[in-house]
């Protein structure tokens, strides 16, 4: 996984709630990495996990939601660092769809070693769409909290639906997504 | 304090590790990038070297073609591929126009060029494909080595002096190719000039013509062979003209109407021919048939022609006339024609021969029908006489011998008419009816005909009539159920175990109009195809070891076929040998409205919705049958397949069900054994049963007594819906009071038609004698007076003395016969209105059509249908002095005389009365016998076994085993049982206890009989009795003992009790005692001197 996810973790974890906090779970976490991340750097997604369990038993919030509102602070940065990704785009269920062909693609250019989650996308009309996530990581609310930072940043509301299967060491999920006017 | 610095100097840590870890991260970043710029750094070198090549090349290239090179300036690399592809598109167009031009001038010519030597120097790829030489081997020869050898040497000669003059050529050349096969050329050398006039080459230019010479060839070849054939055609030919003038003659022509192609040069052919048609019309002058040809341009056939030869004798033709078309013109005629005049004498002959046999068929199918009219009158008397003596009290084995007559003689008579049938059918005489009928009457009638040869294999019959099947249609009932009921009975026939299912359906519906399909499925021995193919033909069945092993004429199936085809139906076949058969008949219909609704299904009208039903039935038909039957009205149904999973279901309180349907006879645990379980489980709550079973109801019932068991209702498979849904209402408490069984329903009719008979005066007009007595005896029977009349005039003499209320009229009898009696009656005003009813054997339309139009108002077939007869008779004749009371009942078929047998203590009298049907008098009779036959049966047996005789002994066991059954005798059956098996085993002889015993038993029982009256009979007092009467019955006796005739048993009966002088009467009873044993020579002696004095 790459080094930015878990900068902006400790970015996440320092702005919200503390740097002490912050300092806290990566030491109770005893990691292989020590906690120090480069961006362009790749860990271990475990740490990741690691990290969020710690700072879920620190706070008391649940782990998935920690995940999911790490994935829209997450959006709120990729739109920040990487806003060409985002010109020209419409919306949301506009931007889901170019993930696979458009994001990953660059993505794969700069890091080829990266290993990247799959979304597959299919309009069921103008205003709705079921994705499909699979991954070998566990990090569905992860994609959730995505598409809702997604969302914020197009300023419109998404409904999302989800079921979760795994097989194995697959995760899969598929979101049923809706926008709202 | 000193935390926070912690904390931050742990962060710093952190960071400057990220750091080390980033820059470390770059360094190799920017090795790579630097390796990556040092490969396109080459690249690019390797690319400006390419295109400064490509330059140069493509400059040298427009110079060569005479055009500026590139600009140094601007021979971009685009530049450059823009001149290079012009230069190869130039060459392309060139290239390809010079292809072209050769190639036209190779498709369509041979062209060789040689030098002044005759040296090939050119050959085109045709010489070389036609030649068959590779150009190689072509070029530097002389074409004298294509010489075929054809063409003389002075042909090639005037070849060349012609072309070394400067001259062109031209000619057909015959060459030789080179693998020897010749090839024909029309060619043109031409030879080319030097400056100074020499010849210098010589082009040759030429086309194959090898196809049209061989064309021509075979043109005169087939002209050739024309002439020849039609030379040895043997039949004559001959061409005309169009105006007719003969201009071919073949020599069989010649020979046949003796004129030679000379001759005729100055007549039109036709006319020196004399050529006229079937009826001497001339077909030449104003009816020219040449013209007619020529006109229509159309072939004119025929076999009916005449020419006349040349010397003058006539013959019969056939002719065909071809018009000659020549682009779209007729230009003349050809005709091929042959004598016929051995053929028409064969043709005169056949018709002669097939006039004959039609004749013998007509001859054929009259004999049958007189034949089976001959046989079916004593058929009647056979017939009805058993279903007579059926009615009297019989012991069983008489019995069992009558019921034997009644089947036999039913079933020769099914053979009679199944003959009968067919050979109406071949003389054309069947008539199909379109009247409107209730299919539900015609399944009705089938079950209860088939019902009981069902019953008898054990095998399961079930009819399957889909929901949407109209109740009421319009066609021939009676012919479907002929049909239906060949179907059923064959399935029957060739069934041994499982089930035969008669399912119906509707396979097309346009408005009214619906095609009906009734199929017939057997779990029998089944069909192959071989025999499938053979099936419906006359007399055939599947394999003539089959009509050993199962009987019958093999007409059935001929005859179903035929009827079906007569109704616009089809029959088929499917089968597999040894999996069973399904023959399939489908047969169009018009619906009508149901007429039948009202009487037929007040219980269709009853709600039976909602209701729960148990079904228990181990024959998946059966179960998918009566679901479909009861789910069609809302009826749920839960099917299970044995009494185990039926109990599983009834235990499950959940479910209640408001009635059950339970089959008889299943593996492993009954139905009767079943419902024995669940009453002492469930006890009141059990739900009503209703019991189905494809064996003997009768059996059932009973058995169901002894078990204690009640049910609602019994049903009989095959089971119609509507008797189902009757019983689900019965059983339920649901809907309408029950419906009568068709078959109920029918006999009640009869009663009704015999109480309205009743005191009715009729003459009986019928020659046979013993169908005059069967129908006086029917008659009689229900309180009919009957007079009789031996034949026309005689029933005309009995008309003008007595009143009569009708007339049954048979209709052949000698002296005047019933048509011309019933003409004659009808003459006289005041029988105009009396009924005159047709008795007859002749079932044919033709018969009924003439009765009817002699003036007879209906008609009874013979043999006679006891219930037909009376509704018949019903219709027509009123009673003038009707009797209101029934006869009164017959003393034996009451219970009145019950109270006789109450001194008999050691005997199961209702048991016994059970085994005779009721028949008080019967049940006398078998008790009186069983006193005198088996008083002495264990003082025997003991003699026996003294002797030795252990055989004897135990016959003499069983019998008295068996008889003490019949009688009801319960405690001496079962001691005499014992005794059997004990000498069965000769394990011991007879053990005085036991011998004992059964003496005392037996002494018992004897001890009650003699206690017993000699006759129920209330008979009136002897003094009222006429001598005549007396006489009479005497002379009854004697011929029946003479003619051993067991009857003679009621007439003794009768005697005693019209008998007062005792001296005659102790006679008569020794000679009952002698009837009884069947000693009828002892009997017959014994009243020998009463007969004297009588």
């Amino acid at each position: 996984m790459k080094g930015i996810v878990f900068s902006e973790f400790n970015e996440m974890v320092e702005e919200m709630f503390s740097p002490a906090l912050a300092d806290k779970i990566i030491m109770r976490s005893d990691l292989a990495s020590g906690g120090a991340y480069t961006t362009v750097g790749t860990y271990d997604h475990r740490e990741l996990l690691t990290l969020v369990a710690c700072l879920s038993e620190e706070t008391g919030i649940a782990a998935s939601n920690l995940v999911k509102t790490f994935g829209r602070h997450l959006a709120a940065r990729f739109t920040a660092l990487y806003p060409a990704f985002f010109q020209g785009i419409g919306g949301t269920l506009d931007f889901l769809e170019t993930i696979e062909q458009h994001v990953h693609v660059e993505v794969r250019k700069l890091y080829p070693d990266a290993e990247l989650p799959t979304f597959s996308t299919e309009r069921t009309g103008a205003d709705s769409m079921t994705m499909v996530y699979r991954s070998r990581r566990p990090f569905a609310d992860l994609a959730e909290g995505l598409i809702e930072g997604c969302a914020s940043h197009f300023a419109e509301r998404i409904a999302i639906e989800r079921s979760d299967s795994a097989a194995g060491e697959l995760h899969s999920t598929r979101f049923t997504l809706s926008r709202i006017d | 304090m000193s935390d926070e610095l912690e904390l931050l100097q742990r962060r710093f840590e952190r960071e400057r590790r990220a750091r080390k870890q980033a820059e470390m991260l770059l360094e190799q970043k920017s090795l790579e990038l630097y390796q990556s710029n040092e490969h396109l750094r080459l690249l690019s070198d390797e690319q400006a070297r390419s295109l400064r090549m490509l330059r140069s090349t493509a400059d040298s290239l427009l110079r060569s073609i005479g055009l500026e090179p590139m600009d140094d300036g601007d021979a971009s690399m685009t530049e450059v591929l823009r001149v290079v592809s012009e230069i190869l598109k130039d060459r392309e167009r060139l290239r390809r126009d010079v292809e072209h031009q050769m190639f036209a001038l190779n498709q369509h010519a041979i062209v060789s060029i040689t030098d002044a030597a005759g040296n090939i120097t050119y050959a085109n790829d045709r010489l070389c494909e036609i030649s068959g030489y590779p150009r190689e081997e072509l070029l530097g020869k002389t074409h004298s080595m294509l010489s075929s050898g054809v063409h003389p040497e002075a042909f090639y000669a005037a070849m060349w002096s012609c072309i070394n003059a400067g001259e062109v050529w031209r000619g057909e050349i015959c060459n030789r190719a080179k693998y020897d096969s010749l090839y024909w050329v029309s060619a043109a050398i031409v030879p080319f000039l030097d400056a100074d006039g020499k010849v210098e080459q010589f082009i040759s230019i030429s086309t194959d013509i090898t196809l049209q010479k061989s064309m021509q060839e075979e043109l005169r070849g087939s002209r050739v062979f024309l002439q020849s054939m039609t030379e040895s055609l043997g039949e004559g030919v001959y061409a005309v003209d169009k105006w007719g003038y003969c201009s071919f003659l073949n020599p069989e022509a010649e020979r046949l109407l003796g004129w030679s192609l000379m001759d005729l040069s100055m007549t039109p052919l036709h006319e020196a021919l004399q050529f006229t048609d079937l009826v001497g019309n001339p077909m030449f002058g104003d009816n020219d048939i040449i013209e007619e040809v020529l006109r229509d341009k159309r072939e004119y056939r025929s076999e009916y022609d005449t020419f006349i030869a040349k010397d003058g004798h006539p013959f019969p033709i056939a002719i065909t006339l071809v018009p000659i078309i020549e682009d779209d013109e007729a230009v003349g005629v050809v005709a091929v024609f042959k004598d016929i005049t051995e053929r028409k004498l064969v043709e005169d002959r056949l018709r002669e021969a097939t006039r004959r046999a039609e004749d013998a068929s007509r001859a054929k199918s009259d004999f049958l029908a007189n034949m089976s009219h001959e046989i079916r009158t004593p058929m009647n008397a056979i017939i009805g006489m058993s279903h007579l003596a059926l009615q009297t009290d019989l012991n069983s084995k008489q019995r069992n011998y009558i019921e034997k007559v009644n089947r036999s003689a039913e079933s020769l008579l099914g053979l009679i008419n199944d003959i009968l049938d067919f050979s109406k059918i071949e003389a054309g005489k069947l008539d199909i009816d379109a009247i409107s009928f209730s299919l539900q009457n015609v399944f009705n009638d089938l079950s209860s005909v088939l019902g009981f040869k069902a019953e008898e294999k054990g095998l399961e019959l079930l009819f399957d009539i889909a929901y949407d099947v109209p109740r009421a249609l319009i066609g021939d009932p009676m012919r479907l159920n002929q049909v239906l009921l060949n179907l059923c009975n064959n399935a029957l026939k060739f069934t041994n175990s499982g089930e035969v299912i008669v399912s119906v359906s509707v396979v097309q519906r346009r408005a009214d109009d619906v095609v009906v399909q009734f199929s017939v499925r057997d779990s029998g021995i089944g069909i192959s195809k071989e025999q499938q193919q053979k099936l419906f033909q006359s007399f055939s069945q599947a394999d003539a070891t089959t009509t050993r092993r199962y009987g019958g004429t093999g007409l059935g199936l001929a005859i179903s076929k035929r009827l079906v085809e007569m109704m616009d139906g089809t029959i088929s076949v499917e089968s597999e040998p040894g999996k069973g058969s399904t023959f399939h008949v489908r047969l169009p219909f018009t619906e009508v409205d149901d007429q039948w609704q009202d009487e037929e299904s007040q219980t269709a009208q009853a709600d039976l919705r909602g209701m729960r039903c148990l079904l228990v039935d181990d024959s998946s038909s059966a179960r998918v049958i009566f679901a479909s039957m009861l789910e069609t009205r809302g009826i749920q149904v839960d099917a299970v397949k044995d009494a185990f999973a039926a109990t599983a279901r009834l235990s499950d309180t959940a479910t209640d069900y408001d009635f059950l349907l339970v089959d008889w006879r299943m593996p492993g645990v009954d139905g009767i054994e079943f419902l024995g379980g669940q009453r002492s489980v469930m006890g009141e709550r059990l739900p009503p049963v209703i019991m189905t079973t494809a064996y003997g109801r009768e059996e059932l019932a009973e058995s169901l007594q002894t078990g204690g068991i009640e049910v609602a209702a019994i049903l009989a498979k095959p089971v119609s819906p509507s008797d189902l849904l009757g019983a689900v209402s019965v059983a339920t408490g649901r809907g309408q009071l029950p419906q009568q069984s068709a078959e109920a329903r029918t006999r009640s009719a009869a009663d009704a038609a015999v109480t309205a008979l009743r005191g009715a005066r009729i003459l009986l007009v019928e020659d046979n004698e013993y169908n005059q007595e069967l129908a006086t005896a029917l008659l009689t029977e229900q309180g009919i007076l009957v007079d009789t009349a031996g034949d026309g005039e005689q029933a005309l003499r009995q008309l003008q003395r007595n009143d009569y209320d009708g007339v049954l009229m048979d209709c052949q009898m000698p002296v005047m016969d019933g048509y011309d009696a019933t003409r004659e009656i009808r003459a006289q005003s005041r029988f105009q209105e009396l009924p005159i009813i047709a008795m007859t054997a002749n079932v044919l339309n033709d018969d009924i059509v003439e009765a009817l139009a002699a003036g007879m108002n209906d008609h009874i077939a013979k043999p006679i249908n006891i219930r037909d007869m009376f509704s018949i008779m019903a219709k027509w004749i009123t009673p003038a002095n009707p009797i209101a009371d029934p006869p009164a009942p017959r003393p034996s078929q009451g219970n009145t005389h019950r109270s006789a047998f109450d001194v008999l203590k050691s005997i199961d009298v209702d048991n016994g009365l059970r085994r005779v049907g009721g028949n008080a008098a019967t049940y006398l009779r078998l008790l009186h016998k069983f006193a005198t036959n088996q008083a002495d049966a264990v003082s025997r047996a003991h003699d026996a076994l003294h002797n030795g005789d252990s055989a004897a002994a135990k016959r003499l066991m069983h019998t008295l085993k068996g008889t003490a059954g019949s009688i009801g005798a319960k405690r001496l059956q079962q001691l005499a049982a014992d005794a059997e098996l004990t000498l069965q085993h000769a394990v011991s002889p007879m053990s005085v206890a036991n011998c004992d015993m059964l003496q005392q038993e037996l002494d018992c029982v004897l001890g009650e009989l003699a206690a017993l009256p000699d006759s129920l009979e209330v008979r009136p007092p002897a003094a009222e009795a006429s001598t005549a009467d007396a006489d009479k019955l005497m002379l009854r006796l004697v011929n029946q003992l003479e003619d051993f005739d067991t009857s003679a048993e009621e007439t003794i009966e009768d005697l005693i009790a019209a008998t007062t002088i005792s001296g005659r009467k102790e006679v008569l009873l020794e000679a009952r005692k002698a009837i009884q044993q069947y000693d009828f020579d002892a009997a017959r002696a014994a009243i020998e001197p009463l007969e004297r004095r009588a």
